[in-house]
C-alpha cells in the first residue's frame, strides 16, 4: 500500500467526539460483557458441579448395588459436566469395565492417562483393564505404575494394596520368580502387622522362598503365640526346606490349637507318609533304608509309567534293579543304587509328569535327597 | 503563593501536553485506514466474543430453567418448545422481523446487497428470540445466528464510526468470523468459513482483519470458558487401507442424506411462504409442536443435541438408536427452520452428519470387524460430510472437525468422504442452501456459480497472435504503411530486445498530419510516456479480463501486448477490445469483425 493509500482521508468519517465516543462505549460494552459472562460462567460451573457430584455419587452407590449400567450413566453425566475431574472419569471406567465394556474402558483410561500418567489409581484401574483383557504382561506394567505412581491421602496403603493386587495376579499366572521380587520390598514393610505377616508367610511358600516364610512364621507366633495358622504355616516352610520332623511337629502344634481341623490333619498324615518313604533319615537300619529306597524307586517308576514313559530306557533300568534280590551285605550299596536311580528317573521326568502324576510326597523326598 | 502558581501552571502545561498527545494519536488513529481496521478487528473481535458467550451462558441458564434437573415430565417436552415457538414467533413478527431463520443468508445478504447495514434491533433481537427459541428446545442450532449477531455488531460499530460503505461491508465479515470462533471454538474454521461462504472469496483482502478478530474472540472465549473442545473424541484412526472404500461409501449416504435434508427443507418453506401472511406469527408453533411431539418418544430429538453427538462419539449409541435420530432429526429440523423459527442449520447439520456416520459404521463394523473403526470414528467423518453436503464448504468442513474435536488422525478418510458427499450434493441439489434460501426470500446474492463463471474469463480466453510488430527504429510513415494491412487500433514495437510499447494508430496519423513521417516510432514511444503506470501497457494471460478493460481504458490503447510474466519483454500474442467482447458472447450482437477477417479481406 503506498503512503498515499495509507494517509488516504476517510470523507465519511464522523467527527472525533463521535469517534472517541464510540470507542468508548464499545470498550464499556466489553468490560459489562465481560463481567456478565464471567459471573454467568462462574454460577454454571457451580451448577454443573453440583450436579456432577450428586451423579457421581448416585453412580458410586448404584455401582455398589452391582448396577453397573446405570452407574454408566450416571457417571457419564458427571464425567461430561466436569471433565477435569479424574475421579468421575475414572468411576466412569470402572463401571465400563464392571458392565463388561472393558476395550471402552481402556479408551476412557488412555485419553485420562495422557493428563494423569503417574497417578497411581488411574493406573490401577487400567491394570484392572488389562488383566480383565487376559493382558498379563500389560497389566503387571500398569500395576507397577500404580505402585510407584502419585496417591493421594493414605498412598501407603493405597500402594500395598495395589500391590498385593499384583501379587495376586502373579500367583493366578505361576510366576513364582516375580511373585518373589514383588514380596521381597513387603518384608520391611509388615514388620507391625501379625495378619500382613501370616498373609506375607503364605506368599513366600507360593514364590519357593519357604526360608522366608518360616521367618515370617516365626515373627508372627513371637507377637501371637498361640497363632495355629502360623504354626500350619512353618509346618508348610519345613516340609519344603525337607525337614519333615520339624513339619511334623509344627502341624502337630497347630492341629493341637485346632483339633477340629480336618485340613490340619491331613497335612499332618501327609508328613507321616513323607516321613515313612524318606530313605535319608538318620535312625535307618540298613534293611530298612533299602526296603524304603526300594519302595521310592517303584512309586517313581510307576509316576512315570502313569505318565506315558513306561519304554524309557531308564524305567527298563530301573524294572531290573527292582527285581534283584541283593544279599543282606549288599542292601546298603544297593540301596544306594536305588535312590541315585530313583533320583535320576525323578529329574528326566517330562514336564507333563508334573502335572499329571507327581506326588507331594515323592516332590517332597526328593527335596531333601537333592537337597 | 509564586512556587504555587508556577507548580499549577507546569502542572496544567503538563496535563495539556499529554492531553494533545493522546488527540493527536486518536486523529491518527482515525486517518489511517490500515491502522483503525487493525484497531477495530481487535475491538470487534473481543465484543463479538463476548456477546456470543454470553448469548451460549444465558441460552444454557434459559434452558435450565425450562427444563430442571430431575424433572424428567414428557409434557413439558410438548409444551416447552411450543409455547418457546410462540412467543418467539409474536416477537419476531412484531418487533424483530429481520431475526428469523439461521443468520448467514442475512449477513451475506447485509454484505452485497444492503451495504453491510445490520440494525442494532435485529442484533438484539436474534438475541433475545434465538436464546428464547433454543432454550426451549426447538431443534436449530446457536452457531448461524451468533455469526448473525457478529456480524450485526461489526455493522453497527462500523456505522456509528461513520466509516465509508466498503469499509463498513468489510467489517461484517470480520464481526461473523470472530461470532463462529466463539460459537464453535473453532478460529480457524470461522476464518475460512468467513472467506468461503460469506464473502465467496478465499483470497478476499480482508484476510488479516478477519484472523485477528477470529484469535481475539476465540481468546475471549478461552478467558472466560476454559480450554475445551466441542466435543472429546478418543483417537481414532484408520484402521486398515481398505477402510477408506467404507469412508467413500459414507460419502456417498451423506451426501445422500444432505440432499435429502436440502430438499426438504426448502420444499417445507415454500409450502410455509404459502400461507397467508396474517399467520406469519404463528406458524413457528409448527415448528415447536413438531419437536414437542417428536421429543416426547425421543427428547434426544430436542434441541441442538450437542451431548447425543457427543455419545455418538464416543460409540455408545446402537445402530437402531443412531438411524432413528438421524430421520427424526431432519424432520425435526427443516419443519422448525421452514415454519420461521430462530436458529441455524449449523449444528443440527453436525447432529445429522454424526447419526448418519454412526449408522453406516455400525453396519460396517458389523461386516467387517477386522478392517474397520468402531461406529464413533464413522461419526466423527460423518459429521464433517452432512457439513461438506449441506453448508457446501468442504475446506471449512475439514478444518473444523479437527479444530471440534482436536482430531488429526482422521483427516484422511474426512477429506474422502467430504469431497463425494460434496460432489453428490452438487449434482443433485445444484443450489447450495444459503443461496437457495436466500433466493426464496426474494435475495439475489453472488453466487458460487457465478463466482466460478467469472474466473472463467481470463485473458488467455480472448489471446490472440499478434501482428508483425513494429521496430522501434521504423520511421513513422513506414510505420503507417505497414499498419494499414490490418485494422488494429494499436500495434506492438519492439527493438532488439523484446517488446518496448504500443503505439496508437491515432497518434501515426496524428505524427503523420503534423510532418513528422520521418521522424522514427522511438520518438512516439517517449511522447506517450508517464501519462500511466508502466504496467498498465502490457497483460498477462492469467489476468481476468476485467484487468484487460480496465488497463484499456487506462492507456486509451484498444489492443494490449500479452506478455510472459518471466520477462516482460516476450511478446505471447495480443488483445483486442473485439476479442474480449467476444469472449464474454457479445460480438454477435454488435458484428465486431476479427482480426482474420479482416487480414483476409
Amino acid at each position: 500500500m503506498t503512503e498515499a493509500a495509507v494517509e488516504r482521508r476517510l470523507p465519511t468519517l464522523g467527527g472525533l467526539p463521535v469517534f472517541v465516543g464510540t470507542i468508548a462505549a464499545v470498550l464499556i460494552s466489553i468490560i459489562g460483557f465481560l463481567f456478565f459472562d464471567l459471573s454467568l460462567a462462574a454460577i454454571d460451573r457451580r451448577e454443573s458441579a453440583a450436579h456432577a457430584a450428586s451423579a457421581y455419587d448416585h453412580g458410586l452407590a448404584l455401582l455398589r448395588s452391582l448396577d453397573p449400567d446405570a452407574a454408566l450413566d450416571q457417571f457419564r453425566i458427571a464425567a461430561a459436566l466436569d471433565r477435569t475431574n479424574v475421579a468421575y472419569a475414572l468411576g466412569l471406567s470402572e463401571a465400563m469395565l464392571e458392565a463388561g465394556r472393558a476395550s471402552d474402558a481402556e479408551s476412557t483410561l488412555k485419553v485420562l492417562l495422557t493428563r494423569t500418567e503417574n497417578d497411581g489409581a488411574v493406573n490401577l484401574t487400567m491394570a484392572h483393564v488389562m488383566a480383565r483383557e487376559g493382558r498379563v504382561n500389560d497389566a503387571k506394567a500398569y500395576f507397577h505404575r500404580a505402585i510407584f505412581g502419585r496417591w493421594g491421602a493414605d498412598s501407603t496403603t493405597r500402594r500395598l494394596q495395589a500391590r498385593f493386587e499384583l501379587i495376586q495376579l502373579l500367583t493366578e499366572h505361576g510366576a513364582p520368580a516375580e511373585l518373589l521380587a514383588e514380596l521381597l520390598p513387603l518384608e520391611d514393610v509388615s514388620v507391625d502387622s501379625v495378619a500382613l505377616r501370616r498373609r506375607l508367610g503364605g506368599l513366600f511358600l507360593l514364590a519357593g522362598s519357604p526360608a522366608r516364610a518360616a521367618t515370617m512364621f516365626h515373627s508372627v507366633l513371637l507377637k501371637e503365640p498361640g497363632d495355629a495358622d502360623a504354626y500350619a504355616g512353618l509346618g508348610e516352610s519345613a516340609l519344603a526346606l525337607g525337614n519333615f520332623r520339624t513339619a511334623k511337629a509344627d502341624f502337630a502344634e497347630a492341629a493341637a490349637r485346632r483339633p477340629d481341623d480336618t485340613h490340619l490333619r491331613d497335612r499332618a498324615a501327609r508328613v507321616d507318609t513323607i516321613l515313612a518313604l524318606d530313605p535319608s533319615a538318620n535312625d535307618l537300619t540298613a534293611d530298612e533304608r533299602y526296603e524304603r529306597s526300594r519302595n521310592l524307586l517303584a512309586r517313581t517308576v510307576d509316576v512315570l509309567t502313569r505318565c506315558g514313559e513306561a519304554s524309557s530306557t531308564a524305567v527298563t533300568s530301573a524294572r531290573e534293579l527292582l527285581g534283584r534280590a541283593p544279599a543282606p551285605a549288599a542292601r546298603r550299596v544297593a540301596g544306594d543304587s536305588m535312590i541315585g536311580a530313583a533320583i535320576g528317573l525323578w529329574n528326566s521326568r517330562l514336564p507333563r509328569c508334573d502335572a499329571s502324576a507327581s506326588d507331594e510326597v515323592l516332590r517332597s523326598v526328593f527335596v531333601r535327597l537333592t537337597g | 503563593m509564586t512556587t504555587e502558581a508556577t507548580s499549577l501552571t507546569e502542572g496544567d502545561g503538563v496535563r495539556a501536553t499529554w492531553a494533545a498527545r493522546v488527540a493527536g494519536l486518536v486523529e491518527d488513529l482515525r486517518r489511517r485506514e490500515d491502522r483503525l481496521a487493525l484497531f477495530l478487528s481487535l475491538l470487534i473481535g473481543a465484543l463479538v466474543g463476548l456477546v456470543v458467550v454470553a448469548f451460549i451462558l444465558l441460552t444454557g441458564r434459559l434452558a435450565v430453567h425450562m427444563y430442571p434437573a430431575g424433572d424428567d415430565s414428557a409434557w413439558r417436552r410438548i409444551v416447552v418448545p411450543t409455547l418457546g415457538a410462540l412467543v418467539t414467533g409474536i416477537l419476531l413478527v412484531r418487533f424483530f422481523p429481520n431475526a428469523r431463520g439461521s443468520g448467514i443468508p442475512q449477513a451475506r445478504a447485509a454484505i452485497f446487497i444492503e451495504d453491510g447495514r445490520i440494525t442494532l434491533r435485529t442484533v438484539v433481537g436474534k438475541f433475545v428470540c434465538c436464546s428464547a427459541s433454543l432454550a426451549s428446545g426447538i431443534a436449530l442450532g446457536r452457531e448461524g445466528p451468533s455469526v448473525h449477531i457478529g456480524a450485526g455488531i461489526a455493522s453497527v460499530i462500523a456505522r456509528r464510526l461513520g466509516l465509508s460503505v466498503p469499509q463498513v461491508r468489510w467489517l461484517v465479515p470480520v464481526g461473523a468470523s470472530a461470532a463462529l470462533a466463539a460459537a464453535f471454538n473453532t478460529p480457524i474454521a470461522a476464518v475460512l468459513f468467513s472467506l468461503e461462504e460469506i464473502m465467496g472469496d478465499m483470497h478476499a483482502p480482508i484476510l488479516g482483519s478477519v484472523v485477528l478478530s477470529s484469535t481475539t474472540s476465540w481468546m475471549v472465549l478461552h478467558l472466560v470458558l476454559g480450554d475445551e473442545p466441542l466435543f472429546h473424541v478418543a483417537g481414532y484412526h484408520l484402521v486398515d487401507p481398505r477402510e477408506l472404500l467404507v469412508y467413500a461409501v459414507l460419502g456417498i449416504v451423506g451426501g445422500i442424506g444432505s440432499v435429502a435434508f436440502v430438499r426438504l427443507l426448502l420444499t417445507l418453506r415454500t409450502a410455509f411462504a404459502k400461507l397467508p401472511r396474517s399467520t406469519l406469527w404463528i406458524q413457528p408453533v409448527a415448528g415447536g409442536l413438531c419437536v414437542g411431539v417428536l421429543g416426547y418418544f425421543v427428547p434426544a430429538v430436542l434441541g441442538v443435541g450437542y451431548d447425543q453427538v457427543e455419545r455418538a462419539l464416543g460409540g455408545e449409541l446402537v445402530l437402531q438408536a443412531v438411524a432413528l435420530l438421524a430421520v427424526l432429526k431432519i424432520i425435526a429440523t427443516t419443519v422448525c427452520y421452514a415454519s420461521g423459527n430462530a436458529g441455524g442449520i449449523f449444528g443440527p447439520s453436525l447432529f445429522i452428519g454424526a447419526m448418519i456416520g454412526a449408522s453406516v459404521g455400525h453396519v460396517a463394523h458389523e461386516l467387517f470387524p477386522a478392517t474397520t473403526a468402531g461406529a464413533g470414528a464413522y461419526a466423527l467423518v460423518g459429521m464433517g460430510t452432512a457439513f461438506a453436503g449441506i453448508i457446501r464448504t468442504p475446506l471449512t468442513s475439514v478444518i473444523m472437525i479437527f479444530e471440534v474435536t482436536r482430531n488429526y488422525t482422521i483427516i484422511v478418510p474426512l477429506m474422502i468422504s467430504n469431497l463425494m458427499a460434496f460432489y453428490i450434493s452438487q449434482r443433485f441439489q445444484r443450489e447450495p442452501i444459503y443461496e437457495a434460501l436466500a433466493r426464496q426470500d426474494g435475495l439475489h446474492l453472488p453466487t458460487g456459480e457465478f463466482r466460478r463463471i467469472a474466473r472463467q474469463f481470463r485473458v488467455s480466453s480472448a489471446l490472440q497472435p499478434s501482428p508483425a510488430p513494429l521496430d522501434v527504429g521504423l520511421s513513422i510513415s513506414d510505420a503507417h504503411e505497414r499498419t494499414t494491412s490490418v485494422d488494429f487500433g494499436s500495434w506492438p514495437v519492439v527493438d532488439r530486445r523484446g517488446l518496448v510499447g504500443m503505439i496508437r494508430v491515432g497518434d501515426l496519423l496524428a505524427a503523420l498530419a503534423a510532418g513528422r513521417g520521418q521522424e522514427t516510432l522511438q520518438s512516439l514511444l517517449d511522447a506517450d510516456r508517464h501519462d500511466y503506470d508502466e504496467n498498465a501497457l502490457h497483460l498477462h494471460a492469467d489476468h481476468p479480463l476485467s484487468v484487460a478493460l480496465s488497463r484499456m481504458g487506462a492507456t486509451s490503447h484498444t489492443v494490449l501486448p500479452v506478455v510472459s510474466r518471466a520477462n516482460v519483454r516476450v511478446l505471447l500474442g495480443v488483445v483486442t477490445l473485439p476479442d474480449i467482447l467476444r469472449a464474454y458472447g457479445v460480438e454477435q450482437a454488435l458484428d465486431i469483425p476479427t482480426l482474420e477477417a479482416k487480414a483476409g479481406d
